[in-house]
C-alpha cells in the first residue's frame, strides 16, 4: 500500500515536472506600443518658419526593455501634429520628412522621404493636436508614403537603429518659444518563445 | 475509433495534463505574462485579464470541505492536497477591445489571456494597423492546487489552513504564485436533534498572489450538508463568495492617460452549488466535487488524517 502510494506520488511529480510548458502558449506575440517617435521644432521668431533638424531618435530607446530583442513586425497606428499653445492665430503649413539613414546630411531634404503634409489654422492644432486617424481635412498623405515608412522599419536585411524626423514649414510671425511637434505612433510584435 | 472521437479524447487528455501542470505552477522577477500585461493601460487591460479573475476566483473558493459531519469534540487532524480546476468557456477566449481613438472600426474582437492569436485591424481610411496581443494560456481547464490542514474539534468547530507557494512555469512565462487561506466551520447538526443529515456552516478567506502585480482577496460564506453511507459520504453545499483581483503596475503603454494602473476586478462567481462525494479508506480520504455557478468548477483531492 505504502509502496503504491509512493510510486503514484513519484509518477505525479514526474508528470508535473515535464509538462508545464504545454499549457503556456509558445511562442506568443505581445503587441508592444513603442514610445512615440517625437520631433519638436522651434519656430523662428523672425519669419515664422521652421526646419532646423533634430537629433536622430534611437529606435531601441522607444521599446520596452523586456522586449527589445524580440521585436519585429512594426506597424504605424497614428501620427499627430500639434503646436504649442502660444502659437498666434493664423494659417500654418508644414511637411513631415523622415529617413532611417543616420549618415545623411540632415539639412538636405532630398535625402528624406515625405510622410505627410499639413495645413490649417493654428488653433486647430493646439491641445491634443490633429490625428491622422481624424485628419479633419488638415492632413494630406498617401498610403504609399505610409507603407514605405512601415516597410523601411521592417527592413528584413537590418532593422534600422535610428530614425531622423524632420519638419519644414511656416506660419504667422511668432514670439520666441513656439514649437511644432510631430508624434509618430508605432506598434510592434514581440514574439516570446 | 472515429477521428472526431479521437480528437475529443486527445483534447480532453491534453486539457487534463495542462490542468495538472498548472497545479504545480500557478514567479521570479517579472514574468513574461506580467511583461505582457504592463503593455496595457487601465482602460485596455480589463477585457484581456477578466477571465483569469473569474477562473482563479472560482478555483480558490473550492475544496474547503468534503463532509458536513463535525463532531462536537475529539481529535481531528487531516492533511490534504486539493486540486481545483475551472472550465475555460469559449466566451472567455475573446473580448471586445477598444482600438486607438479615431480608428475605424473603433472596437474589435481579439484574444483574452486564454485566447488564440490577437486580431489585426486596419483603419479603413488610412490603412493604419493595430493588433491585440495573443493569448498566453493554452488550456481548457484552468487549475490550481493547495495543501490543506484541517484541525479540530472544539465545540463542534474545525479550523482549516491552506497554503501553497508554486514556482514559475515554462521558463518564467507564468509567474510564481502563493495561495494562502484560512477557514472555520461549525457544526449546525448539534443544534438539530435527530437531523437526518449532517449540517455545518463555514466562513473562508483566501489570498492568492500571482507574481508581482496580481493579488486576489476572497471571502466565502456557506452552508454544507452531508450524508454518510458506510465509507461513502455524499455532500453538498451552497456558498456565497466575493473575490477581487487587484492589478497594480506601471503601464508601458504610451497612449495611457496615466501610467499607474491600480484596478480591482471582481470575480464572476457569486453563488455556487457544490455536489460531491467522499470515500474514506481507513485514514485515507478521497474526494471529488462539482461546483455550479457562473463558472463551472471541479475540485478533488486526497487527504490523510483522523
Amino acid at each position: 500500500m505504502n509502496a503504491r502510494i509512493l510510486v503514484l506520488i513519484a509518477v505525479f511529480a514526474l508528470v508535473l515536472s515535464s509538462i508545464g510548458s504545454d499549457c503556456v502558449r509558445s511562442p506568443f506575440v505581445v503587441s508592444v506600443n513603442l514610445g512615440p517617435m517625437e520631433g519638436c521644432y522651434d519656430v523662428n521668431p523672425g519669419d515664422g518658419t521652421w526646419g532646423i533638424p533634430i537629433a536622430p531618435i534611437v529606435i531601441d530607446d522607444l521599446i520596452d526593455d523586456n522586449f527589445q530583442d524580440d521585436v519585429s513586425g512594426f506597424r504605424l497606428y497614428d501620427v499627430k501634429i500639434k503646436v504649442s499653445e502660444n502659437y498666434p492665430d493664423g494659417n500654418v503649413a508644414g511637411t513631415v520628412w523622415y529617413t532611417f539613414d543616420s549618415n545623411v546630411n540632415p539639412f538636405d531634404t532630398t535625402a528624406f522621404e515625405v510622410l505627410l503634409t499639413f495645413e490649417g489654422q493654428t488653433s486647430r492644432f493646439k491641445g491634443e493636436g490633429i490625428s491622422l486617424l481624424d485628419p479633419q481635412g488638415l492632413f494630406s498623405f498617401d498610403s504609399d508614403a505610409l507603407n514605405l515608412f512601415v516597410g523601411s522599419l521592417n527592413n528584413p536585411a537590418a532593422r534600422p537603429e535610428f530614425v531622423l524626423l524632420r519638419s519644414t514649414g511656416g506660419g504667422p510671425p511668432v514670439p520666441a518659444g513656439v514649437q511644432v511637434c510631430v508624434n509618430i505612433f508605432v506598434q510592434a510584435d514581440a514574439t516570446v518563445e | 475509433m472515429k477521428p472526431t472521437v479521437f480528437r475529443f479524447r486527445l483534447h480532453a487528455a491534453l486539457s487534463v495534463l495542462c490542468a495538472l501542470a498548472l497545479l504545480k505552477s500557478t514567479g521570479v522577477a517579472q514574468s513574461e505574462l506580467e511583461n505582457a500585461l504592463v503593455q496595457y493601460n487601465a482602460e485596455t487591460v480589463q477585457g484581456y485579464v477578466q477571465p483569469i479573475a473569474d477562473l482563479y476566483s472560482a478555483n480558490i473558493n473550492a475544496g474547503f470541505y468534503h463532509t458536513a459531519a463535525i463532531p462536537t469534540a475529539g481529535l481531528h487532524i487531516e492533511f490534504s492536497f486539493v486540486g481545483m480546476g475551472s472550465i475555460v468557456g469559449n466566451d472567455q477566449e475573446t473580448y471586445m477591445a477598444n482600438a486607438p481613438q479615431g480608428f475605424d472600426p473603433s472596437t474589435f474582437e481579439t484574444a483574452t489571456i486564454f485566447g488564440d492569436q490577437g486580431m489585426l485591424i486596419t483603419d479603413e481610411s488610412t490603412g493604419l494597423q493595430y493588433r491585440g496581443s495573443d493569448g498566453i494560456l493554452n488550456t481548457s481547464i484552468f487549475a490550481q492546487g493547495v495543501l490543506q490542514l484541517g484541525v479540530g474539534y472544539v465545540f463542534g468547530t474545525e479550523a482549516i489552513l491552506r497554503y501553497l507557494p508554486s514556482p514559475s512555469l515554462a521558463n518564467d512565462k507564468f509567474p510564481e504564485t502563493t495561495l494562502f487561506g484560512v477557514g472555520v466551520r461549525h457544526s449546525v447538526t448539534q443544534y438539530i436533534p435527530n437531523s437526518p443529515v449532517d449540517v455545518a456552516a463555514g466562513v473562508f478567506y483566501n489570498r492568492l498572489k500571482v507574481g508581482e502585480i496580481i493579488d486576489f482577496n476572497s471571502v466565502a460564506v456557506g452552508a454544507q450538508a452531508s450524508k454518510s453511507f458506510s465509507a461513502l459520504t455524499l455532500y453538498g453545499g451552497l456558498q456565497w463568495e466575493n473575490s477581487t483581483m487587484n492589478l497594480s503596475f506601471m503601464s508601458s503603454d504610451v497612449t495611457a492617460t496615466s501610467p499607474l494602473v491600480d484596478l480591482d476586478l471582481d470575480g464572476d462567481n457569486a453563488v455556487r452549488l457544490t455536489l460531491g462525494t467522499h470515500l474514506t479508506l481507513a485514514i485515507v480520504h478521497l474526494f471529488v466535487d462539482a461546483n455550479f455557478g457562473s463558472i463551472t468548477n471541479f475540485s478533488g483531492g486526497i487527504g490523510i488524517g483522523i
